[in-house]
């Protein structure tokens, strides 16, 4: 018994490592660049590449993932600086969702795992789209304070780069400019906060992955594998509590052979929109609102175009 | 004196970022990298403890503000890696380099000819209807053991070998049911190697899909039986997991 239970401590304690050590580079690259954001990127400038209305606004947030892909991991961080200079939700709430699965490195390791099923690649990323879309024309009429836990507590910096307080006057008068030193211990400073902050999150979901996959036999799963209904819920409580990099998942969903192909593609679209890192770390920078619609829409959103799919697709 | 205890929480936080960074460093300068990612992340990791390391040095010069719960989870965090370091072992598949077998294990004369490959690409090959691709005399495959009471009432044993894409927490292990020629099973949890054909399953078997600790996920190639000429034992690959399985020859075995 004491065998037994010592193994589970060895596996457990190996998944949540190796959770944490395939996140922590990304989580690293996405604080540094929430650091540059706040430091060194003024509101003005930031609110210029936005559109504020809310359609051309969710469009562009598509496109901004297409462009500058990143995982799920640091994207939060991101997302948070943008908001606070001013990124309208609409952009911003589409971007942090789309980032993650509509970026030509999770499309390639889809096609590869699919072994070049084309629609696989297309109904993955026409599904988290969808679902992105949606969640950002549904937020576009919210603010920043209501959206964000805490906005006014780590209020946006100048972008000058000057490290001052938030509530000093920015001035950035050529004589008063900060020097190169200042402004990178400013975005040293936001790095190693924003890295700190969101890493304890990150440990935290890391953990709950860690502890499903190696308490939870994986015979459970045959139980949903033959109805369309309970199979696409089984594979999306999957993708949640795994709480896989969308680089891998394509792989792992591509081994439930059993499994139809609408609930390997639910498993796909939802796993980096939600899964337990990014629901703890959601509910560490977002409103319960804000919090509770992430957790809700994304989910009801998937399962009924995976559901439409199953009556419908090939 | 008062500064310095005030300031203690937040290099407490600069202390274990620097033993995540050696934590990361000590992984790569030995041989356990692999038991937790993809070899290809080695680059990635090393940058990220250079940075975890260059953060750790500023925040002992410079301490952050602190917070009990964040440096609770990253004392957790460390205290789990550093423990991990002795994790158990999936059927054989977390056995290191001593004892490993040599890459360019030598082919026996009785296995000329069978196609060496790995299970997840023999897999690939049978579901993608493309084993005619691929003459007498077959395949040679080698993994771990893999015993169960179903398995063992139809003179069949599991040969799996986990697959990782990209980090241990995404491992699956796939494999193939094996009768071997003289009904002899070997232990569970052994290495063997194995030289024969695929054949259909007969339609009035169903193969079992047993578990493999520290694995969420095993699947066995569920329309084939793996006649097997010859099972011979063998030691372990020096990185048991597979990482890499390619479409055509030459397979990464």
């Amino acid at each position: 018994m004491f065998d037994a239970a010592f193994d589970e401590l060895g596996f457990f304690s190996l998944t949540a490592t190796a959770i944490f050590l395939e996140a922590a580079p990304f989580l690293l690259l996405g604080s540094f660049l929430a650091a540059l954001i706040e430091c060194l990127v003024p509101p003005e400038r930031m609110q210029r590449l936005f559109p504020r209305r809310a359609v051309p606004g969710v469009l562009a947030g598509l496109f901004a993932g297409l462009l500058l892909p990143v995982c799920e991991c640091g994207i939060v961080p991101i997302v948070r600086r943008m908001l606070q200079k001013g990124v309208p939700p609409a952009s911003a709430m589409t971007y942090m969702l789309a980032a993650p699965i509509i970026n030509p490195v999770v499309m390639i390791s889809t096609y590869t795992a699919f072994q070049g099923d084309w629609f696989m690649v297309a109904a993955r990323t026409a599904m988290g789209a969808v679902t992105a879309l949606g969640m950002g024309l549904a937020l576009s009429g919210l603010s920043a304070r209501d959206i964000l836990l805490d906005p006014a507590g780590q209020a946006p910096a100048c972008g000058c780069g000057c490290g001052h307080d938030h509530d000093q006057p920015c001035d950035d008068a050529p004589q008063t400019r900060p020097s190169a030193a200042a402004r990178a211990r400013a975005v040293i400073s936001h790095t190693l906060g924003e890295f700190m902050d969101m890493g304890a999150m990150l440990i935290l979901g890391s953990l709950f992955a860690a502890a499903f996959k190696t308490l939870t036999p994986s015979t459970v799963l045959a139980f949903f594998e033959t109805d369309p209904l309970l199979s696409i819920t089984a594979m999306m409580l999957l993708a949640i509590l795994l709480s896989l990099c969308s680089e891998a998942d394509a792989f792992v969903a591509a081994s439930f052979t059993t499994f139809p192909a609408s609930a390997k593609l639910a498993f796909l679209a939802l796993g980096p929109m939600l899964d337990i890192k990014l629901a703890v770390m959601f509910q560490a920078v977002f409103t319960r609102r804000v919090t509770a619609a992430l957790l809700v829409v994304p989910p009801v959103v998937i399962f009924a175009l995976s559901y439409g799919l199953s009556l419908f697709g090939p | 004196m008062r500064n310095m205890l005030s300031n203690l929480p937040g290099r407490l936080d600069a202390l274990l970022l620097l033993g995540l960074s050696g934590f990361m460093a000590f992984l790569l300068s030995g041989d356990a990298y692999w038991h937790y990612l993809h070899p290809r992340f080695m680059p990635l990791t090393a940058a990220c403890a250079l940075i975890l390391a260059a953060l750790g040095v500023y925040a002992l010069i410079f301490p952050p503000h602190p917070s009990g719960s964040r440096t609770l989870a990253f004392t957790l965090m460390l205290a789990l890696a550093f423990g991990s370091l002795s994790a158990a072992n999936p059927f054989g598949s977390l056995e290191g380099p001593a004892g490993a077998a040599s890459e360019a294990e030598p082919v026996p004369d009785d296995e000329t000819g069978y196609l060496r490959l790995n299970t997840g690409e023999l897999y690939d090959i049978a579901e993608n209807g493309e084993l005619g691709k691929y003459p007498a005399p077959g395949f040679a495959l080698r993994g771990f053991v893999r015993r169960d009471p179903e398995f063992d009432r139809l003179g069949l044993f599991g040969l799996y070998r986990v697959a990782l894409f990209c980090c241990f927490a995404d491992a699956t292990a796939v494999g193939i049911a094996v009768r071997p020629a003289d009904g002899a099973l070997p232990a569970d949890g052994s290495w063997v190697r194995v030289a024969g054909r695929l054949v259909p399953r007969p339609e009035d078997i169903t193969l079992p899909q047993p578990q493999t600790p520290g694995v969420f996920y095993a699947s066995t190639l569920p329309g084939f039986v793996f006649e097997a000429k010859k099972t011979t034992p063998v030691t372990p690959p020096a990185e048991p997991f597979m990482f890499e399985w390619r479409q055509e020859a030459p397979f990464a075995y």
